[in-house]
């Protein structure tokens, strides 16, 4: 088969939501000279949202909660403590519920992701990480592209649709053909620098998904969403990610990062 | 005046025509019974959502080439329960034996399918395999010796789910049932494996020279029988010859089915054999649909006798009401036999609603014929009065809830169509036997002398009554409290509108309106819960088997899809068998050829760690899984099995322990163990080589006639041209009605033409939310326009409109408080509260516009509408209570409890809203003067009343 997706999809929870929430977040420093005139071109004004975004290092608590039907309050849950450091290229995360599979510990490192199996205590090594796939992989909404912003920048040309008190709205056209979507819109927060809704269309479906955050708080000094949802209106499924605990430019045990180490 | 005398002259005509004809007519009705009898065996039930939708729905045109090509495309489900897998097996195995012997069952059948063909496995197994998988699996096709073969075996697992891309084998029901397969294959190759060992320890593998060809069968030719994850059922599937629409075939074809599994369920006593799936649930449904028809409509019948025997004296006019009604039905359904021809689900109830409302012309007649005579009139004079008194009131009352019914024809849909042609015929029907023949039967049995008069006062029969006489005094309590009555009603209203627009929900799941008690159900139950797909299948027809094959990839792909059954899976792509073949060809000319191999006690140590790998790899996989597919997953489930529950680093619920146990044996004495494995590699290396022999044998591509005959039947149409592809949804595609329509919207971009039973269903609800709404503004606007006509007052209108309007709110608000939900039949029958339950409003209304005294106006109307109401309600609520269907009986708590709304907004609301009046006054004059041309219309009310007299009726006419 080709890539292993279904440990990148698990991965990326704790790598984008942690590492420095890399769509949703901002730092304080842009957060207080954010809100910079509507004079700002769009593609300025993404850059400074993804400076803002990232952190050296993470640690987070959080959950992700999966329901089949977005008319269903009846949900799959799991919830996750991860950490990163070097922005997004090394990260480990461990479940913590549900309890079948409690204590399976997850490392990415050097392109590679190394799985822990409590149960038989084996650790197994997947090679190659594409970025194509989904963070369904845990049954999310949220694809790798979804969470990604490392190269938005590069990947999208921009405009700045609209310009009110509060928000910019400003639309993606990808320039890579390897993005699925058509056009990406989002809506920011001048203030925070923060994405609070990202609308995505494909050519085909037209708009197929809607991201939404929000309880956003203060955390070490940037503004973070503490809830993100995406709802996928093409499936008519939806997934909520809680952050519980989070914080930035922490310092994690290299133990964590060590592949010999990491799952004792 | 012109106009009320040429009424009177009309209703003396009628009058004299039957005193004249009262023994023909009875004749005339007897021979019409009889006729109608007759034609009642024209009527054929249909109880499927495609029988209520239009022919020319693009969904019917499609479904009917599945019909046409495919007899339906629906199966006969046949699960056998037990403990034991040899006896279910054997069961199936004895069970197609006599279906097979049975020539006259086997002219009803197409494909009997009970197990996989193993010589086309055997044949075309490989090709079947995508060209990586086979470049992957390379090594276990070349590994003859056990231990070799475990040990390639257990690395295939590990570069498929483990080291790479899991997510493409672990996210989508295609790839759980596919590794439920494999974990089933291991089971039970491990349990054989076991077995032969142990029997072995008395040198049972020594004289069982063929168990490691068992074994080494029951890995490559994989599982031969449907069983279930879990090893509780076996399931296989009978396509009937017979088309599905026709319900009298299938349901011969399912006893014959039956009655073979009885003797087989005789045969195998510690089995049990259940049926599922279309064929099997109509001829179930057909049993019980014969007794929702009957048997709530006899309950109401008596019921309202006894009603009846407690609010009238003379028993024997009771009689005759029943005798009249009972012909007025069956006239009617010799009507529907001549005309629609067709009862569906939403006009099974028809019996019980000619009930509700036929007797309410016989309670006009008798109630006024009882008064008169009892006033001491002779019988024909009694009779004539009547028809002057309620003669044209009852039969606008027909007139006006015939039209309303008449009317649901012009709502564009075919359902409410039949529904309203159904339920028109049917008043009329009911409403000229009141008028003609129970009249007559008065005349010939009604008894002549029983009344006399006595000092001009009629003397009566001392059975004491009910007299309903708490309905004037409350009417006329509330009546004077009109703020308080009002604000009740307001608020009461307003709650119930709030339940009605938040809480009200919307049953989908199309199994929960079936009896849940039949067996069919109980079955299809278990499918589900078992083999976690839903039996409601949709069905594709494609030209040909490139069509079924690019249509099988995409279905696959959507997570709606839980199973797809299409040739284009035993038919791979030009394309894919070149690779394949290819692929054989390469580990052809790389094959090892067996030799056989002495194991030692070190071995032994290797080949336990193969066995344990084996655990890793099924535990670890069940993991895996949870990430894609949820905790409750059939890999899952079967791995706990297996094993045990695995709960992190900890064990939770105990498994079988297959592998831990077969290691323990293994390496409790290894010496031995070593010789027999020995042993049975000697017979399992020869019988491996021989199948993967034959199976790398594959040098062409499959082909149509390379399918086995049973294969062939499955899926291709008599002219062998196109073929059919069957889609079963994942079990929670019925949870919610969006849950439907994101399945067909899915569908249908896959292609137009997919349908079945999820698609009717929601081209149903489509139409029944419009449908509903158009009859719902027809039937008001029809009787609205009556209304005018009666009162010629907009405000009497709408006053007699508010028990009817509260009614209905209160319904919709009390159903979700008591649990009830509304579902896509009886949201149909809403409109049918208006028709009904408007009646309440008018007479009171209309008799508090004449009397203009509140008091006076319930007290000549109240008993009669009090009545009426509680029949209807009777003969709803005999069907809600009693009717086995959840469908049917939601029609009758519908209806009811509209009814009963209305009914209580109009006695005790009502008052509220007309005041009082003049109290304690009544006014004289002649009726026709106060009421104007319809004064007449609920004239008769008065002489229902035991107090009011005929005698001073006269004097008020005169």
């Amino acid at each position: 088969m080709t890539t292993n997706s279904k440990f990148k999809k698990i991965m990326l929870i704790g790598i984008l939501l942690t590492a420095g929430m890399t769509l949703i977040g901002s730092t304080a420093l842009f957060a207080q000279s954010g809100g910079k005139k509507g004079s700002d071109d769009a593609r300025a004004i993404m850059e400074r949202v993804d400076a803002a975004q990232y952190a050296d290092s993470s640690m987070s608590k959080m959950s992700m909660h999966i329901f089949d039907s977005i008319h269903s309050d009846d949900s799959r849950d799991y919830f996750i403590q991860s950490l990163s450091r070097k922005g997004d290229e090394e990260s480990y995360m461990e479940f913590i519920a549900p309890r079948s599979i409690k204590g399976m510990k997850i490392l990415s490192l050097d392109e590679e992701v190394r799985v822990y199996f409590p149960s038989t205590g084996r650790v197994r090594r997947i090679t190659g990480s594409g970025k194509s796939g989904s963070v369904g992989g845990l049954g999310g909404d949220f694809s790798y592209e979804d969470m990604s912003g490392g190269d938005r920048v590069n990947d999208y040309e921009f405009t700045l649709l609209s310009e009110s008190g509060s928000q910019w709205k400003i639309k993606g056209i990808p320039t890579d053909k390897d993005i699925s979507y058509s056009q990406v819109v989002f809506y920011i927060d001048r203030q925070r620098l923060l994405p609070l809704k990202i609308e995505y269309f494909t050519e085909e479906d037209g708009h197929t998904k809607t991201m939404t955050a929000d309880r956003v708080e203060k955390v070490s000094g940037r503004y973070t969403p503490m809830r993100i949802t995406m709802e996928n209106h093409e499936e008519q499924k939806k997934t909520v990610i809680k952050v519980h605990e989070t914080a930035f430019n922490v310092d994690p045990p290299d133990r964590y990062f060590n592949p010999t180490r990491f799952y004792r | 005046m012109k106009k009320e005398n040429r009424e009177m002259r009309m209703m003396d005509a009628t009058a004299h025509f039957v005193v004249r004809h009262k023994k023909l007519i009875p004749l005339i009705a007897l021979i019409l019974v009889v006729l109608s009898i007759f034609a009642a065996g024209r009527i054929r039930i249909k109880t499927e959502f495609k029988d209520l939708l239009p022919n020319d729905n693009p969904k019917i045109e499609s479904y009917q080439e599945v019909n046409d090509r495919f007899n339906g495309g629906e199966k006969i489900i046949v699960v056998i329960e037990g403990e034991s897998r040899e006896q279910m097996q054997q069961a199936a195995d004895a069970f197609a034996s006599r279906v097979r012997s049975d020539q006259k069952l086997m002219d009803y059948v197409r494909a009997l399918n009970v197990k996989a063909d193993r010589q086309f496995i055997e044949e075309w197994g490989l090709l079947l395999q995508e060209a990586e998988d086979l470049e992957r699996s390379e090594e276990l096709y070349n590994s003859p010796n056990l231990l070799d073969f475990m040990r390639s075996l257990n690395n295939s697992m590990e570069s498929e789910y483990l080291d790479s891309d899991p997510d493409e084998k672990l996210s989508n029901s295609a790839q759980e049932r596919e590794t439920v397969e494999l974990f089933k294959s291991i089971e039970q190759f491990t349990r054989r494996l076991h077995e032969t060992l142990n029997k072995s320890t008395g040198g049972g593998v020594i004289h069982k020279e063929n168990a490691g060809g068992e074994l080494a069968r029951d890995f490559f030719l994989g599982e031969q029988y449907g069983f279930s994850w879990d090893n509780s059922m076996l399931l296989f599937t009978i396509s009937p010859n017979v088309t599905v629409v026709d319900i009298k075939e299938g349901s011969r074809m399912m006893e014959m089915v039956k009655e073979h599994g009885r003797a087989v369920q005789a045969q195998f006593p510690e089995t049990s054999i259940g049926y599922t799936g279309g064929v099997a649930m109509n001829a179930d449904e057909m049993d019980y649909m014969g007794f929702d028809m009957v048997v709530p409509a006899i309950v109401a019948l008596v019921l309202i006798l006894l009603l009846f025997i407690a609010s009238f004296r003379e028993i024997r006019m009771i009689i005759l009401v029943g005798i009249t009604l009972l012909v007025g039905i069956i006239v009617n359904y010799g009507l529907i036999g001549i005309t629609v021809q067709v009862i569906t689900t939403i006009t099974s109830f028809m019996a019980t609603l000619l009930i509700g409302l036929g007797i309410d012309y016989g309670i006009q007649i008798i109630g006024n014929y009882g008064s008169f005579r009892s006033e001491g009139l002779a019988p024909e004079e009694a009779l004539r009065q009547t028809y002057r008194r309620a003669g044209m009131g009852t039969f606008l009352a027909a007139l006006t809830t015939a039209t309303g019914f008449f009317v649901m024809a012009f709502t564009g849909s075919k359902a409410f169509a039949q529904f309203g042609l159904t339920a028109g015929l049917g008043i009329i029907a009911c409403f000229t036997a009141m008028f003609f023949l129970l009249p007559s039967l008065l005349l010939l049995f009604g008894g002549k002398g029983e009344y006399t008069q006595k000092k001009g006062k009629a003397k009566r029969r001392g059975r004491h009554v009910l007299k309903y006489a708490f309905i004037p005094s409350t009417a006329g309590f509330l009546g004077k409290r009109r703020g308080l009555v009002i604000s009740v009603a307001l608020l009461l209203t307003i709650a119930f509108g709030y339940s009605a627009i938040r809480l009200t929900s919307f049953e989908t799941d199309l199994m929960n309106l079936e009896p849940q008690d039949m067996p069919s159900i109980i079955t299809y139950r278990k499918i589900i819960e078992t083999y976690d797909l839903n039996p409601f299948t949709s069905f594709i027809v494609a030209d040909s088997p490139a069509e079924a094959r690019e249509l099988t990839d995409q279905l696959e792909k959507e997570s709606v899809v839980a199973q797809v059954e299409s040739v284009g899976q035993l038919l791979p792509s030009p394309q894919d068998q070149r690779a394949r073949l290819e692929t054989i060809r390469d580990i052809r000319a790389n094959r090892r050829t067996y030799e056989p191999r002495i194991y030692t006690a070190s071995d032994i140590e290797e080949f336990a760690y193969e066995i344990q790998r084996f655990e890793w790899n099924v535990i670890e996989i069940g993991q895996l899984s949870i990430a894609g597919l949820g905790e409750d997953n059939q890999i899952v489930k079967k791995r706990n099995r297996m094993v045990h529950e695995v709960l992190g680093a900890e064990v939770g619920e105990p498994g079988r322990e297959i592998f831990q146990k077969l290691i323990s044996d293994l390496t409790a004495d290894p010496a031995e163990s070593a010789e027999k494995l020995t042993r049975l590699d000697r017979s399992f290396g020869p019988e491996y080589s021989r199948i993967v022999g034959t199976m790398l044998q594959a040098d062409r591509p499959i082909t149509t006639s390379d399918l086995p005959r049973s294969m062939y039947r499955e899926y291709f149409d008599m002219t062998g041209e196109k073929n059919l592809v069957t889609i079963y949804p994942i079990p929670s595609v019925m949870d919610h009605i969006e849950h439907i329509r994101h399945f067909n919207r899915e569908m249908g971009e896959i292609s137009p033409k997919i349908t079945g039973t999820t698609q009717f269903l929601v081209e149903w609800i489509n139409e029944v939310f419009q449908s509903s709404r158009n009859a719902a503004l027809l039937i008001f606007g029809v009787v609205f326009l009556m209304m005018m006509l009666t009162f010629r007052s907009l405000r009497y209108a709408a006053t007699a409109s508010i028990p009817l309007v509260a009614g209905l709110l209160w319904m919709l608000g009390i159903y979700p408080l008591i649990g009830l939900k509304m579902n896509p039949l009886n949201i149909a029958v809403i409109p049918l509260v208006i028709g009904m339950g408007i009646d309440f409003g008018i007479h009171i209304v209309h008799r508090f516009q004449i009397e203009n005294n509140i008091y006076d106006a319930y007290h000549y109307t109240g008993k009669a509408v009090m009545l009426s109401g509680l029949t209807t309600i009777i003969g709803f609520g005999s069907l809600a209570l009693i009717g086995t269907f959840k469908s049917i009986a939601s029609i009758g708590e519908v209806l009811g409890l509209g009814i009963a709304a209305a009914l209580c907004a109009a006695l005790f609301f009502l008052p509220g809203f007309l005041g009082h009046g003049r109290n304690g006054t009544r006014t004289g004059g002649p009726l026709e003067a106060r009421t104007g041309s319809n004064a007449a219309l609920h004239e008769n009310q008065k002489v229902t009343s035991d107090s009011h007299t005929y005698a001073q009726e006269e004097q008020n006419d005169n």
